[in-house]
C-alpha cells in the first residue's frame, strides 16, 4: 500500500463514519421513515377539535405525536389509517400516554365538526379530530406541503352529491419540541412506525426543546 | 357431537346459498362458478364501506358489473391506491374483472365497496349486498357488520 494511502485511508474511513452517525443521529439507527431535518420550523396548525374546542398544535409539545390528514367520507383508506393508529398506540402500551394521534379533515364542505365527533372517537375518544376552516386549510398546506385535490361531484358540479378528495396521506412525526422529524407514506406498516416513535419518545423533552 | 355436525352441514347450505355456485344456479349463468368469502361491511354516519373476496373457479372470466343493497342509497365499487405520498380514490366505472380462476380480494387499502348514505337500522347486525355479474348473474349475501377501527375491516386481515 503507498505511504499516502497508508496515511489518508484511515482518516476517510472515520469520516465516512462520522458522516454515516450523523445521518443516523444520536439514537444510531437511522429512522424508518423519512427523516427531516431538525432545523426546519415547527409546522403550525390551528383548527378546532371534535369536542367543539379550539386545537393548535403547539398544545401536544412535550408529546410525541403523529398528525395526518384525510376526511371523514373516505370509507376504506382514512378508517384504515385511524385503525392502525389505535393498533399503535396497544403496541405501545403505556408509553402511548406520550403520544398524540391528530386526525385532521382537508374537507372543510362537508366535515363540520359534528360529523369529526361522530367519526373520530368511534375509533379512539382520545385521538384529536381537527376540523379546519378553509383558511386554517391553507395555511396547512402549505405548513405541512399538502396536496388536496377535489373530486367533481357524482351528480355534476355544485351539486351536494359524493366527491372524492384526493390527498396527501402521509404520517408526520412530531417530536416533542413540536418539530417536524420524519415522514411515513400512507401505507407505511406498524413494524416501520413503532420504532421511529419509540426513538422520539427516547429523546426525552430535554434534548429535544 | 351430531348436532355440531347438523350445524356444521347447514352452514355449508349458508356458505353455498351465498357463493351462487350452490345446487341452482343464478338466471343466465350456466353455472359459473362464482363464490363470494369473507364479507364484511362497516357502516358509519354518511358513508360505509363492504369488503369481500370472489373467487372465479370457472374456465371464462366474469367481470362483476355493480353491488346494491337495501342497506343504503347507493354502492360504488371503487379502488383506493397509493402513489407516492397521495391517497386517491377512484370509481371504477367498467366493473370488476375477474379472471378465471382468478381470486380477487377486496380489502382495505384497496378494492372496496363504498356504501353511500346508509340507511341501515343500528341494530342490524349485517346488510344484504346484491352482486350482479356479467356471466354469474346475480349473487346474493349477507354481510356482518363491524365496528368502525374493528379488525376485519380496519387492517386488511
Amino acid at each position: 500500500m503507498p505511504p499516502f494511502i497508508r496515511k489518508t485511508l484511515p482518516a476517510v474511513v472515520a469520516a465516512a463514519l462520522i458522516a454515516t452517525l450523523a445521518a443516523c443521529g444520536p439514537g444510531g439507527e437511522p429512522f424508518r421513515g423519512q427523516a427531516v431535518d431538525p432545523g426546519r420550523p415547527a409546522p403550525t396548525l390551528e383548527g378546532t377539535n371534535w369536542t367543539g374546542e379550539p386545537f393548535r398544535l403547539e398544545q401536544v409539545r412535550g408529546r410525541v405525536a403523529v398528525v395526518f390528514f384525510g376526511y371523514t367520507f373516505c370509507p376504506d383508506v382514512c378508517p384504515l389509517t385511524l385503525a392502525r393508529m389505535k393498533q399503535l398506540e396497544s403496541a405501545l402500551g403505556e408509553r402511548a400516554e406520550e403520544v398524540e394521534v391528530v386526525f385532521v379533515s382537508v374537507d372543510p364542505h362537508r366535515d363540520t365538526v359534528e360529523k369529526m365527533a361522530s367519526y373520530v372517537p368511534a375509533f379512539d375518544p382520545g385521538f384529536y379530530g381537527v376540523r379546519l376552516t378553509q383558511d386554517q386549510l391553507d395555511a396547512a398546506k402549505e405548513s405541512f406541503d399538502l396536496t388536496v385535490q377535489y373530486g367533481q361531484p357524482a351528480g355534476g358540479p355544485g351539486s351536494d352529491t359524493f366527491y372524492y378528495v384526493d390527498h396527501t396521506g402521509s404520517h408526520f412525526l412530531l417530536d416533542r419540541a413540536g418539530r417536524l422529524r420524519v415522514v411515513h407514506p400512507p401505507d407505511a406498516t406498524l413494524e416501520a412506525l413503532e420504532p421511529d416513535l419509540l426513538r422520539l419518545l427516547d429523546e426525552g423533552a430535554a434534548d429535544s426543546g | 357431537m351430531r348436532g355440531r355436525r347438523i350445524a356444521t352441514a347447514c352452514l355449508g347450505l349458508l356458505i353455498g346459498a351465498c357463493g351462487g355456485s350452490g345446487p341452482s344456479p343464478a338466471p343466465g349463468a350456466g353455472g359459473q362458478p362464482i363464490e363470494i368469502r369473507d364479507a364484511r361491511a362497516r357502516l358509519m354516519p354518511g358513508m360505509g364501506v363492504a369488503y369481500f373476496t370472489v373467487v372465479n373457479r370457472g374456465a371464462t372470466a366474469d367481470r362483476l358489473m355493480r353491488v346494491e343493497t337495501p342497506a343504503a342509497a347507493s354502492a360504488q365499487i371503487h379502488e383506493s391506491r397509493v402513489e407516492g405520498s397521495t391517497v386517491r380514490m377512484r370509481e371504477l366505472d367498467a366493473g370488476l374483472d375477474v379472471p378465471a380462476g382468478a381470486t380477487v380480494e377486496l380489502r382495505p387499502g384497496g378494492l372496496h365497496v363504498m356504501l353511500i348514505d346508509p340507511t341501515v337500522d343500528e341494530d342490524e347486525t349485517a346488510i344484504e349486498l346484491v352482486l350482479t355479474f356479467e356471466k354469474a348473474g346475480e349473487v346474493r349475501l349477507e354481510a356482518p357488520r363491524d365496528a368502525p377501527g374493528g379488525a376485519s375491516t380496519g387492517t386488511g386481515r
